[in-house]
């Protein structure tokens, strides 16, 4: 991976402060977060504030040694404020933490990943994937890793058409990825064009930690291409990071997925347990869980990371519809 | 109807209906606090009931 040493303190403490093996990590790099930081403790806490809510993303991003400490400085500040908090993807780690310090803490998805050595397409489970990834090279795709920065008007011209497509819905932010900005330098973007015209990007973020390799981030394609173009360009980009010997690839936290009674933690909320489960059922039009988990069920993956999400106090309803709001949903 | 008044699965109709009160009025205290007494009346009543088997 060609990350290295930097200056920006909260890719360093994403990169330094692994414990909690979070794979959406870099998401705490997007531009528009707010960050946290004590004078005598080392990493950061990253959040939005919205409405009477401050959203955190992730758990402190700190040394164990300095964690609490500076999770309880964090609270305070906000609640010194008259704001509440409530934390999201937050991994098992640091789940247990929260529970002990007396938060109310829920399971609220799943994050996938698939280890890359070993894996392939092969076989009759990808037959209807490889059948689809044929169809779009046959209609003309062209696969390419590209510099965000020398294709700007391509993937405006994607954007552009991907959002006109969404009938006046809001590009989402915050626990999704970006493209460009001061970060943009470590991400990795592999564009399909079709007769040279751009018709689908997708982003990849540096994961850290025990499980490091890159995360299968924003994506976006114009409305009406060929099929299979999402699925071709994620199976070239498996192929140039299996080459590099790549460990990893996450394709990142969907809401409501992966729910399991196992999974929760001392003091969790069951009515909330209950609206997780029929948010997966019922929900698509808060989010749609589903579809989003078909994508990534594609690949097989064989890593299933719970996610959750912490109340300062009980579980909230409020708390809860302001991660969405803090993503832009409304 | 007070909250606690209602059956189990009214208390479960009633907080999803009262996150999309939430999510139409995200700024109404009046409503956040009537939605979070929704849910810790049925957090209340989950806990009551026994762990199913």
């Amino acid at each position: 991976m060609s990350v290295t040493a930097t200056d920006n303190p909260v890719l360093r403490a994403v990169m330094t402060h692994t414990r909690a093996e979070n794979p959406s990590s870099f998401l705490a790099l997007n531009t528009g977060n707010d960050v946290f930081t004590a004078p005598d403790a080392d990493g950061v806490i990253v959040y939005r504030r919205t409405g009477r809510y401050v959203v955190q993303f992730g758990g402190p991003f700190t040394a164990p040694e300095s964690y609490e400490a500076l999770l309880d400085r964090f609270a305070g500040h906000v609640r010194a404020q008259g704001l509440r908090l409530v934390a999201v993807q937050l991994q098992r780690a640091d789940a247990d933490v929260y529970a002990r310090r007396g938060y109310t803490v829920n399971q609220i998805g799943a994050s996938w990943a698939v280890r890359l050595p070993g894996f392939s397409l092969r076989g009759t489970r990808f037959m209807q994937l490889r059948n689809k990834i044929s169809r779009a090279y046959r209609n003309g795709l062209r696969i390419q890793e590209v510099a965000a920065d020398e294709r700007h008007d391509a993937l405006a011209a994607i954007d552009d058409a991907w959002l006109g497509s969404k009938n006046g819905a809001r590009p989402l932010e915050f626990l999704v990825g970006q493209v460009g900005g001061e970060a943009q330098r470590y991400r990795r973007l592999f564009m399909g064009s079709v007769d040279g015209d751009p018709v689908a990007y997708i982003s990849y973020s540096p994961v850290f930690g025990a499980r490091s390799g890159w995360m299968h981030d924003l994506s976006r394609r114009v409305p009406g291409g060929s099929p299979g173009l999402m699925e071709a360009i994620n199976a070239h980009a498996i192929e140039v990071f299996g080459a590099e010997g790549v460990e990893w690839l996450h394709f990142g936290f969907t809401p409501f997925t992966g729910l399991d009674e196992g999974h929760e933690v001392p003091g969790y909320s069951p009515a909330f347990q209950w609206l997780m489960h029929h948010l997966w059922a019922e929900g698509a039009a808060l989010y749609p869980a589903r579809t989003q988990l078909a994508y990534k069920q594609k690949w097989a993956p064989d890593t299933l990371i719970p996610e959750y999400v912490a109340f300062d106090g009980p579980a909230s309803l409020a708390g809860f519809a302001h991660i969405f709001r803090a993503c832009n949903a409304f | 109807m007070l909250p606690h008044e209602l059956g189990t699965e009214a208390l479960r109709q009633s907080m999803v209906e009262s996150l999309m009160r939430v999510i139409g009025l995200p700024d109404d205290e009046d409503t956040a606090r009537e939605a979070d007494d929704v849910l810790q009346s049925l957090d209340a009543r989950l806990r009551a009931e026994p762990t199913a088997a």
